[in-house]
C-alpha cells in the first residue's frame, strides 16, 4: 500500500516559479499598455490645452494692445504656458513648445 | 532526523522578494493616483478653456447698444459675478433671428451659461474658485478666475 509522504514532491517549486514568472509577465505588458495609453492621453490633451490657451491670450493681447495696456500682459495667468517678447515691429506670442510665432502689430 | 523548518536563506529570499513586491506595488499605486489626479486636473482645464471659448462668442456676437458698445450687463457680489449678453440667434418657431440673452454665472464652485428656461444650462464644476472681474475702461473688463492648480483671465471686450 502506497503512503502519501510530504517531502516526497520536488517538482511543486519549479511550477511555482512559472506561475510568478507568467503572472509577472501578464502584469508587465498591462503595465506597458497602461504607460502608452495613458502617455499618448496626455500629449493630446496638453496639445488641446496648449491650442485652447494660445487662442484665448491672442485675444486678450489684441485687446490690450489696443487699448495700449501693455502692462496686463504680464500676468502669472498668461505663465508659463506662454512667453511674450517684444519686438521693433511688435509683439511676439510663443507658443508652448516654441513651434510657432505669432507676430500680432501695435 | 529531517528538518522540516525554513533556511535562513530561504526565508532572506522570501523577504527580499516581499519587499521587492511592497516597493514595486506602492509606487505603482502611487503612480496611477497621480496620473489620475493629473488626468482629471488636464479634463477641469480643457472644460474651463471651452467654456471660455462659448463666452468669446457670445461676446463676439452680442448685439450693440446706442452708443456703440456691446449688450453686455455685468453684476458682481462677493463670490458670483453674472453676465447677461444679448445675442441675436435662431428662433426654431419661424427660423427668424430673435434677440436672446445668455445667463453667465460664474460662483465659488459652478461656471455655467443659459440660455432660455425649457433649456438644460451648460455648466462645469470647478471647486473652490474663486472668480474676480476688474474693469480696465470704460467697456472692458477682466474676467480672473483662480483655483486651487489654475488661474485664468479672460478679458470681457464690450466695446
Amino acid at each position: 500500500m502506497d503512503h502519501f509522504m510530504p517531502n516526497d514532491k520536488p517538482v511543486a517549486n519549479a511550477f511555482i516559479l512559472t506561475e510568478v514568472l507568467v503572472s509577472v509577465t501578464i502584469l508587465a505588458i498591462i503595465l506597458g499598455l497602461y504607460w502608452t495609453g495613458f502617455n499618448q492621453y496626455r500629449n493630446n490633451h496638453s496639445h488641446l490645452i496648449d491650442e485652447l490657451v494660445t487662442t484665448r491670450i491672442i485675444h486678450d493681447a489684441k485687446v490690450f494692445l489696443e487699448l495700449d495696456m501693455r502692462e496686463y500682459l504680464v500676468s502669472e495667468a498668461y505663465q508659463p504656458a506662454i512667453a511674450f517678447k517684444w519686438t521693433k515691429s511688435g509683439l511676439l506670442i510663443l507658443r508652448p513648445d516654441r513651434s510657432e510665432e505669432i507676430l500680432l502689430l501695435p | 532526523m529531517k528538518s522540516t523548518g525554513f533556511s535562513i536563506l530561504e526565508i532572506l529570499v522570501a523577504v527580499m522578494v516581499a519587499s521587492l513586491i511592497v516597493v514595486i506595488s506602492t509606487n505603482l499605486l502611487n503612480s496611477i493616483w497621480n496620473s489620475t489626479a493629473y488626468a482629471n486636473s488636464q479634463k477641469q482645464k480643457i472644460k474651463t478653456e471651452l467654456m471660455l471659448r462659448i463666452l468669446r462668442a457670445d461676446i463676439e456676437n452680442a448685439s450693440q447698444k446706442r452708443d456703440g458698445s456691446k449688450s453686455i450687463e455685468i453684476s458682481h457680489s462677493d463670490d458670483v459675478i453674472e453676465l447677461n449678453i444679448k445675442r441675436p440667434s435662431l428662433d426654431p418657431s419661424n427660423s427668424g433671428l430673435q434677440l436672446e440673452t445668455m445667463h453667465w454665472i460664474f460662483s465659488k464652485d459652478t461656471l455655467g451659461r443659459a440660455v432660455r428656461r425649457n433649456q438644460k444650462p451648460l455648466s462645469i464644476y470647478l471647486p473652490n474658485i474663486k472668480p474676480e472681474i476688474i474693469q480696465i475702461s470704460q467697456s472692458v473688463h477682466i474676467l480672473k478666475l483662480r483655483g486651487e492648480n489654475f488661474y485664468i483671465q479672460q478679458v470681457i471686450d464690450g466695446r
